[in-house]
């Protein structure tokens, strides 16, 4: 398994993942900063400045970036090979073919990853900036690292369902509209069921990092990284089953 | 023994058949080519043989048994146009599947140089020609130092000199190191050039498998009877394809020395008086169009005949 994601790794290299995984944090989180920084003495308490900066960008990015960011990231990991012809070459490679599919799966998981940590040091770079720009809105005593780490990886735990379809979804289908579009629908549905049925959003697989995250502000609620990466991890159990057993078409 | 070998091997697309009940055997040890027109099942049948797609009957056998994993091991492929990541270089590329097969860098190096890519190696691959292209799918393919090497069009979009190079590389492989190596073609100067061996294919069915030499004597034998049209209606009733030729004499496909003989007999059993029957000897073209002429002919009148 090491030689797959060795060999993962070397096609991400130079590839639009990289980016699209850097800027993706820093511009949600630019979006908070400006608005705490132009009108934060309106809506901010500051003994809890921090507080809002984490929890509104966490909320915002989880119910809607995050969606979204999975299914175009996933497209784009698997346009690699689609562009290339890449299955007929690797399926024919002395490679068992459930590992380039879990190798895929792993990318997916290792970059949603990648991404929260980002989102973690872009708060902190961002408050740190508006404590010293703007001294009097409460962002001058640097957070708790710790349960920002752990909103990041329970994030990407309970985004384990999104990951597992859009990686199975983007492998199978050669166009990006599917997974984009796939990604477009579940993102409005869960939205909007979230507005009009607060009870019935739950079970929508795309709430549960939303879920996770609003946890945060209170009792944390482990159960929701948990069905993530436990729906995740049987999803991508039975469509790396259904994928390996297909025929290679490009 | 026989590297490959195929029973009934059969593969439709929708109400196309593109591979009709293949029985092949590549020998090991020499360069074996595919030929036949565009549309004739090569590709497809390279692909059944990599287990890229899935036979509805019939099964291969690679190295004397069922393609398992194993089998792989001792397999490189270029099938098609090459896999190739644009965003890399080709150094980048090989070493992409070098971690995958576990080689060296030793390895990757060797590759390189036998399909002359030292200059270009570290420049990206979107910047390649087509020939630089099918040379880095070439040294993909000679990584793991596999035992049988399948090759689609091996020399497609490589300049002449290109061309010559890869020729002298497969037979190089194939006598210095031994590798058995399976190309498929539609260019007949290549066959020509390369193959010790030839399965010509046809709409998907296999029309001759031989020695190189043999398809030059395969095809048509000259046969002078006292009845010619009459010993004709005869011959194609008993599924001999027959075209009348000068002078009372007939072309009849007997691509064997037992096949004519067979011929004569059967024709003698049946009452006719035979003059004279001489394999034609030809160039590699001619046997080639012949037999897929052939074949077109006596499917059509048989279309006809259903109709």
């Amino acid at each position: 398994m090491t030689r797959v994601l060795r060999a993962e790794w070397i096609k991400l290299r130079r590839s639009g993942v990289w980016p699209v995984c850097v800027l993706t944090p820093y511009v949600i989180v630019l979006f908070f900063a400006l608005f705490a920084y132009f009108d934060g003495e309106r809506f901010l308490r500051p003994d809890r400045a921090w507080t809002w900066l984490i929890m509104s960008t966490l909320r915002f990015f989880a119910g809607v970036v995050l969606p979204l960011w999975v299914a175009a990231i996933t497209a784009q990991v698997a346009a690699i090979e689609h562009r290339s012809r890449g299955f007929k070459h690797l399926f024919v490679l002395p490679v068992a073919r459930w590992r380039l599919y879990l190798g895929k799966q792993i990318v997916g998981w290792g970059l949603c990853l990648v991404v929260m940590l980002g989102l973690a040091v872009a708060l902190l770079v961002a408050g740190s900036i508006l404590g010293w720009l703007r001294p009097e809105l409460g962002f001058d005593a640097f957070p708790e690292l710790a349960p920002l780490l752990v909103g990041a990886f329970g994030t990407t735990l309970a985004s384990g369902f999104l990951i597992a379809i859009h990686t199975w979804v983007a492998l199978v289908r050669s166009d990006l509209m599917t997974p984009i579009a796939l990604g477009f629908v579940a993102t409005i549905s869960v939205v909007a069921l979230g507005a009009f049925d607060a009870d019935l959003v739950v079970f929508h697989p795309w709430a549960y990092p939303t879920q996770w995250v609003k946890s945060l502000d209170g009792t944390i609620e482990l159960v929701w990284p948990l069905v993530g990466a436990a729906t995740g991890a049987l999803l991508a159990m039975v469509a790396g089953w259904s994928f390996v057993a297909r025929d290679v078409e490009t | 023994m026989n590297i490959i070998q195929t029973h009934g091997l059969t593969k439709s697309f929708a109400d196309v058949i593109a591979v009709d009940r293949l029985d092949m055997a590549i020998p090991r040890g020499v360069v074996s080519a595919f030929l036949g027109p565009n549309g004739a099942g090569k590709t497809t049948t390279l692909r059944l043989l990599l287990g890229l797609t899935r036979p509805d009957r019939g099964r291969v056998e690679l190295f004397g048994g069922s393609p398992a994993a194993s089998a792989f091991t001792r397999i490189g492929a270029l099938i098609e146009t090459p896999s190739l990541y644009d965003h890399l270089s080709g150094r980048e590329n090989l070493m992409a599947t070098r971690v995958l097969l576990g080689c060296t860098r030793a390895d990757e190096d060797r590759v390189i140089e036998q399909v002359g890519l030292t200059a270009a190696a570290d420049r990206r691959v979107a910047g390649y020609s087509l020939g630089m292209r099918q040379r880095l799918g070439l040294a993909t393919a000679l990584l793991g130092e596999p035992e049988l090497l399948i090759l689609d069009e091996p020399t497609n979009g490589l300049d002449p000199a290109g061309i010559q190079d890869i020729r002298n590389l497969l037979r190089r492989l194939t006598r210095e190191h031994g590798i058995s190596v399976l190309i498929s073609s539609h260019l007949l100067a290549e066959v020509e050039q390369v193959a010790d061996h030839v399965v010509v294919l046809h709409r998907g069915r296999c029309l001759f498998q031989g020695p190189r030499e043999a398809l030059h004597r395969a095809g048509r034998a000259r046969i002078g009877v006292d009845r010619p049209e009459e010993a004709a209606a005869w011959l194609e009733a008993n599924e001999w394809s027959v075209e009348p030729a000068e002078a009372g004499t007939l072309w009849v496909i007997a691509d064997t020395q037992s096949r004519r003989a067979a011929l004569c007999h059967r024709l003698i059993e049946a009452g006719f008086a035979v003059d004279r029957l001489e394999p034609e000897v030809s160039s590699l073209e001619s046997v080639f169009f012949n037999l897929t002429g052939f074949f077109d002919l006596t499917e059509s009148s048989k279309n006809e005949e259903t109709a």
